[in-house]
Parts: C-alpha cells; sequence; structure tokens
C-alpha cells in the first residue's frame, strides 16, 4: 500500500499537520499532492504575512497575486508584520491585494510601518466589513486617518486601535459621526493627543465603553468627558486575539 | 474482566477487554446500537481491518486505554507534530505499508488518539524534505507536464534559498 492509496479523509488529516509554507512546497510533488494544498489552503482563514519572508524574492508581485487569489476571499483575520524600513512597491501590492481580494476581511492588522493616504485610501473598501482594524505605530495623520475613517457611510467597527501614532492631535475625531457600533477604542501613546476634541465624537460613539488613552498628554485634564451625564467608558481595552497561520 | 470477540477480515477471532475494545468510537456505538451485551458470546465482525493491523491496534489501545478523551482540533491553529511520544514512536517504527493501514484503522475504527499520531509520524516523514525526496520516499510519480511543474513552482515557492 502506498501513501496516494489512502482515501481523501486520511490524506486531509495528514496535510493539517502542515503549514502555510510546507503546503505550498507541497503543491510540487504531483497533481494530488497539489489538490490536497489547495483544498487546505482555502481553509485558512486567519493569515500573517511577514514582509521579511517575501522582500528579496524575485517573484513576489506574482506570488503574492496568487497567494491572496486563493485565501482572500474566505480570509477573516489578516495581519501584516511590517517594517518602517519598507519597500514602497512591496507595501502597495500587498495593499492592493488586500483591498482587491480581502472582500469579507473581518479584522485587520497592520503594525509598524507607514501608512499615508496612498495606502489607506485603497484600503477604505475594506472598512465596508471590517468589526476590528488595528494600524497601531504607522504614522497616521489627523488628515489622512480622517478622510479614511469617513469614507463610508456606516462602519461596522466594534474595536479601533490606533496606538503609538504620535502625530496624531484628535483633530480627525471632530467629523467622525459614522461609528454607531463602536466599543472600544485604543489610543495608547499618541502623546500628542487631545482628549478634548473627542467631545462631539462622543455624542455620536453611543456605544463605546471602553478608552485606553495612557500616555496622552491631556488625560488628567479632560478625563471629565469620558462620565459626561451618567455615562460610564472604562480607561483600558481588551483587545481580541486571534492565532494567525503564518508565512516565513 | 468482561470480555467482546472481535473477528478481523481474515477470520481471527480476538478475545478483548470491553474498556479496551472501547476505545474504538466505531466498536462503542455498534455494541449500543446493536444492544450487545458484555458476557453474549457474539462475535463483532470487522470487516475492513486484517488480523495483523488489528493485533496492533489492540496493542496501541491496550497500552493508552487510560488516556483522557482526545479533544477536537481548532482548526485555527497550526498544529503540533513535535509531541509525540517516546512509547508511540517506538510502537510506529514499521514499514510504511503497515503505517497506511493503521491510519485506514483508525479511521475506520474511529479511534482519535491512533489516527491523531499515525497522521503525524507521516507528516514528519514528508516535513523537510524537497518534493523530489518526498517523490522517491513515497513512490509518487511526477504528473505534471514541465510547463504545469514551472507554473506551479513560480507560484508556489515562497523564496528560492530557502
Amino acid at each position: 500500500m502506498e501513501l496516494l492509496d489512502l482515501d481523501e479523509d486520511s490524506l486531509m488529516e495528514i496535510f493539517s499537520y502542515f503549514s502555510f509554507d510546507d503546503l505550498l512546497m507541497l503543491s510540487a510533488v504531483c497533481g494530488r499532492f497539489l489538490q490536497l494544498c489547495q483544498r487546505h489552503l482555502r481553509k485558512i482563514r486567519h493569515f500573517e504575512l511577514d514582509y521579511r519572508a517575501i522582500a528579496g524574492c524575485e517573484n513576489y508581485e506574482q506570488r503574492l497575486g496568487n497567494i491572496f487569489r486563493s485565501l482572500g476571499p474566505s480570509m477573516e483575520a489578516f495581519r501584516l508584520s511590517a517594517g518602517y524600513i519598507m519597500d514602497e512597491k512591496l507595501k502597495q501590492t500587498i495593499v492592493d491585494n488586500l483591498s482587491r481580494y480581502c472582500t469579507s476581511l473581518r479584522h485587520l492588522t497592520i503594525n509598524y510601518t507607514i501608512l499615508t493616504e496612498l495606502h489607506l485610501r485603497p484600503l477604505a473598501v475594506l472598512l465596508r466589513t471590517l468589526v476590528s482594524l488595528d494600524l497601531g505605530r504607522c504614522d497616521l495623520t489627523d488628515a489622512s486617518l480622517g478622510e479614511f475613517l469617513q469614507s463610508q457611510s456606516t462602519l461596522q467597527l466594534r474595536t479601533l486601535a490606533i496606538p503609538g501614532n504620535p502625530h496624531l492631535s484628535g483633530a480627525f475625531f471632530a467629523n467622525w459621526t459614522n461609528c454607531p457600533v463602536l466599543e472600544q477604542l485604543d489610543l495608547s501613546y499618541c502623546y500628542s493627543l487631545n482628549v478634548d476634541m473627542m467631545e462631539e465624537f462622543l455624542e455620536h460613539a453611543k456605544r463605546l465603553a471602553a478608552v485606553d488613552a495612557t500616555g496622552s498628554l491631556w488625560l488628567q485634564r479632560n478625563k471629565d468627558i469620558f462620565h459626561k451625564e451618567g455615562r460610564s467608558i472604562t480607561m483600558g481595552t481588551e483587545l481580541p486575539e486571534l492565532t494567525y497561520f503564518k508565512s516565513g | 474482566m468482561p470480555t467482546i470477540k472481535l473477528q478481523s477480515s481474515d477470520g481471527e477471532v480476538f478475545d478483548t477487554d470491553v474498556q479496551i475494545a472501547k476505545c474504538s468510537g466505531t466498536i462503542k456505538t455498534m455494541l449500543e446500537d446493536l444492544g450487545m451485551d458484555e458476557g453474549d458470546d457474539e462475535v463483532v465482525p470487522l470487516p475492513n481491518v486484517n488480523s495483523a493491523i488489528l493485533r496492533k491496534v489492540l496493542q496501541w489501545a491496550t497500552f493508552h486505554k487510560d488516556d483522557p478523551i482526545p479533544v477536537e482540533d481548532d482548526d485555527s491553529k497550526e498544529k503540533r507534530t513535535d509531541d509525540i511520544s517516546s512509547w508511540d514512536a517506538d510502537f510506529l517504527k514499521v514499514d510504511q505499508g503497515t503505517l497506511f493501514e493503521l491510519i485506514l484503522a483508525a479511521n475506520y475504527l474511529d479511534i482519535k488518539g491512533l489516527l491523531d499520531v499515525t497522521c503525524k509520524t507521516v507528516a514528519n516523514m514528508i516535513k523537510g524534505k524537497t518534493p523530489e525526496e518526498i517523490r522517491k520516499t513515497f513512490n509518487i510519480k511526477n504528473d505534471f507536464t514541465p510547463a504545469e511543474e514551472e507554473q506551479v513552482r513560480k507560484e508556489n515557492e515562497w523564496c528560492e534559498e530557502k
């Protein structure tokens, strides 16, 4: 008896022990392996991409395109481990693939890289389905973030985490009214953020129940705004934790 | 201790502790559904398992009879393959054919612990090998045309130097 004489269920069980990278490599063995790998790849719902695993690869555009084409439509959570010093074309390729293929994404995490209008504009389409978004340490500005958040008529977002964005003053709060279901907001280590700017926003974010404003210079003076009119907003957030299939 | 009789596909009958036989979800259900009582002299036929494999399965089940019931897998996580006990590793030092037959038997008899450890063992035989080494190890024919192979390689190879 040979390996490929096993039934589909048994082979699927064996292939369930392979990592993402294993599955890509094993696709090259034969037609049957390719088909089994593709079945498993389609089951991956949470995917983390480490840019270091692709930086320097010759055909990265084609490879990324293939990954996102096959995983994107069923992907629920995506996390990019990026870098401050990162190839711009690679970053743009990832952003474009994300917005093109991940049409039902619910959780998006991009940390430690510079995101400008050029990246946020294509990503805005994802706001139609996202329930949690983490753009920690992405050098966001009030203008780029404000435009991004207001690009859709209503947001499904329940959690927004933008910690460690030191240029944010809080001006982006001014016209931000489309967040009826937002529950948690992580603003920690946004050192220039003036909590005062949130006053009007808080009237729209009726479900907001937790804010982390650790490190905000203005917190001591203004924290009364979180307890206005009998409302009680907890200081500190509990962000959802997911496990991911990783590349690299 | 109560026993039941299990009959392999080639007709051999194994007198087996009921508790050990019930490691198998299939046998457990059969006993319950058919109302077969312990002590009955009835024989449970297992037409998909030969005597050599059934002997191995019962040896495994005897050693593992006091194991806790394995938990359902969480599909969202990567599964470990480096947690095979040394007893199991020794037990599974068998030829490929036997290993695959054990997988089929574990699947048919619904013995999750045995299925897990046999599949892990095969996964470990595959991991870390190049496609060519895998074909050699498992006697697999490369049925891609050169063009298809080039396409798959291009699309799926994450990084040349890895």
